[in-house]
Order: structure tokens, then sequence, then C-alpha cells
């Protein structure tokens, strides 16, 4: 199945010490169980829980060519974190996700599927069509969610469905272009990944996914959150 | 010579036809064609979102308003002046509605993944017993 090609997942983690294990052990049960070509970088901004030490312990346990460990020394966010991770990357496809558990491993191998069927540059999950879905939402931010989704699709018409999520897979070299090519942070960030896919003329796949919101720890969509999206939408909508 | 200019045209469709197919190969029809159009849109005019809008918007206002003034005014526009008067507020309004209706109607088919969250807890407390086997203690 593996026909030559090699999968790096990224994992910028930021006091992720009970998620971490967990994530990767399920990571490496999937993409085990696929007989794929993978590593795991880790790439934690100077964790004050211990992280970095966790990480360590599971490298000895995984090995170091399964799991590799490129810290930094402090918070310097996500698009940069992504760089930084591309630099160390030695697979040919690179996949983004988040570490707290929202994000299934086991939708990796249709991830994988998908790109090979149309030979896509970017598969992106999403929450929002076919059997993709939430856990953990209540009714409010379900709504805010939805009615987000809909301006954006509405403003931007970006021909993917799911623009705020960060569950994706890349040819290396199209997310390296692209996140040199990304001003924004945040929410704003992914969807600017997805324009700014479309400006350079890569091809988008999707892949439904089921989102479990935050197993340990808080998720946060507040008043700011709304205001920070709605300027980052009209950044967009003005200037791309 | 017309058949000529008929012919190139098709040609050029087709060209459309196969750059879409090849770069924008979806699931459902609603989405290729929303995205065909915008491929086309996009890539013929290079403008931004806001200017499209505006370019759009000045496209319909600018005859509406030389309407509405008589600027411009035949049997037809003297006839319904009433109608057309009142068809941006119109737009607008079923705009509106239908947006509000979809909106709805997404949020109550959200999908909940109650047995994800199951499976993923079973799979915590797994992962959990296998990592202390393997000399992995956690919390």
């Amino acid at each position: 199945m593996a026909g030559g090609d090699k999968y790096s997942v990224l994992l910028p983690t930021y006091n992720e010490r009970e998620n971490l294990p967990i994530i990767i052990w399920l990571l490496c049960k999937y993409l085990g169980e696929s007989n794929l070509e993978y590593e795991i970088i880790v790439i934690d901004d100077g964790s004050p829980d211990g992280t970095l030490e966790v990480a360590k312990q599971l490298q000895e346990v995984y090995g170091q060519d399964k799991i590799v460990l490129r810290p930094r020394a402090k918070k310097l966010g996500l698009g940069t974190a992504y760089i930084h991770g591309i630099k160390h990357a030695t697979g040919n496809f690179v996949i983004i996700m988040d570490a707290d558990l929202s994000h299934h491993p086991k939708f990796i191998p249709e991830f994988i599927k998908k790109q090979k069927e149309g030979n896509f540059d970017l598969v992106s999950g999403t929450r929002y069509t076919g059997d993709g879905g939430v856990y953990g939402w209540d009714l409010k931010r379900k709504i805010i969610s939805r009615t987000a989704n809909y301006l954006t699709q509405i403003l931007l018409r970006p021909g993917a469905s799911d623009l705020t999520g960060s569950f994706r897979l890349f040819r290396k070299e199209a997310l390296q272009n692209i996140v040199k090519a990304c001003v924004s942070k945040g929410y704003v960030f992914q969807m600017e990944i997805i324009i700014r896919a479309r400006q350079f003329g890569y091809t988008i796949g999707e892949v439904p996914i089921k989102f479990v919101d935050r197993v340990y720890g808080e998720s946060k969509l507040g008043g700011s959150e709304v205001i920070g999206f709605a300027k980052g939408l009209l950044y967009l909508f003005a200037t791309t | 010579m017309e058949l000529e200019v008929e012919g190139l045209r098709m040609v050029v469709m087709q060209c459309h036809i196969l750059v879409y197919y090849n770069y924008y190969q979806r699931d459902t029809k609603g989405v290729v064609l929303n995205n065909y159009l915008n491929h086309l849109i996009t890539t013929t005019t290079n403008m931004t979102k806001l200017m499209e809008w505006l370019t759009g918007a000045i496209l319909f206002l600018g005859p509406w308003t030389a309407i509405v003034t008589t600027t411009i005014h035949n049997e037809f526009t003297v006839m319904h002046y009433q109608e057309i008067l009142l068809l941006p507020f119109l737009l607008v309004a079923v705009f509106a509605v239908v947006s509000i209706a979809i909106i709805a109607f997404r949020v109550y088919s959200f999908n909940d993944c109650h047995q994800e969250a199951k499976e993923l807890q079973e799979q915590i407390l797994q992962a959990k017993a296998d990592l202390a086997k393997r000399g992995i203690k956690l919390d």
C-alpha cells in the first residue's frame, strides 16, 4: 500500500502532557496497521507542564525513526511550527492535526485513499458534509459554527466545506508554499490555507471526519474569537 | 465564418471542462457547478472577492437607479415601476430568509458523534494500559 510514499505527521503541542501519549499510541496503531511509512514530528513550544519529557519517553518506546522531537524554546505560532516541522520532515506527504484528541488518527488512511483517488495536492477533513460531525458542542456553538461557515462560503466561495478545521494532508512542497504565503493567525490561518491553496492552483479533496471536542482541557469560543474570525474573513474577502 | 467561431467556442469550452475535471473533481453536483463558475470568474478576471461583489452591485444597481429616477423609461418600466423599485429590497429579504432556513437546517442536521466519543474513551483506557506495560506512567 505504501508505494514509496512516506507520511510525516506534524504535531504542534503546548501543554499536552496528558494527550500526547494517547495520540501517539493511536497514530502508531492506525498507521502501523495500514502498513504505511510514517514519522511523527512533535513540535513542542516550551510547554511548562513537561510535554517534552513525556515525548522523550515515547521516543524511547517507539524509536527515533518514528518519533522525531523538534522542540522550540517558546510559543511562536502555528504557521512557523509547520515550517519548522516541514524542514525536518522526511516524508513526501505531511499531515497536520491537533494533539488534543479531537482529530482521530483512524481517518488518516481515508485521507491517503482520497489523495490517491484524485491525485490531490491537499485533502481536508470536513465536519460539515456526509458522515462528518462533532461531539460536545451545544446548540449555541453549532449555530455560531454553521453561520460562520455559511458566511465564509458565500463571501469567499472557497470550494471546500470546512475552512476552519486543521486536520489535513498535504504534499510537502504544497504545504510549504501555502504556509509561506499566509499572514493570518488562529482560525483564520486555517481558512487562509485553503484560499492560498486555490490561488496556487492546488487541488483539494475532502474526507468527512468526526470531531470529538477536547477531552481534557477547555475548548474556547468566546466573543473575542468571533470578532477575530469576522475580521479575518473580511480581510480575506477584501484582499483575495 | 460563423461555423468556425462556433467550433472555436466549443474547443475553448472543452478545454475548460478538461481543466475543471482535472482540477475541480468533486463529490456533489452543486459543488461542481460552483467551483467551475468560480474557477472561470477568478481566472478570467483576477479580481478580489470584494471587487467581484462591487462589480455585481454596480451592474445591477446602475440600471436600477436609471430606471427608478426615470432616466431610462419605456412602456415596461412605467408599467412595473413599483415592482422594479422594490426589487433590490425583495432580493435581499429573500436571500436572508433562504440563508436562515439553510443555516437552521444545517444546525438541525449536524451529526452528534456519541459513538465516536465513547469509542475514544475506550481507546484512551486501552492506550493507558498498553503504555503502562511499556513503562510509561500516566496519571
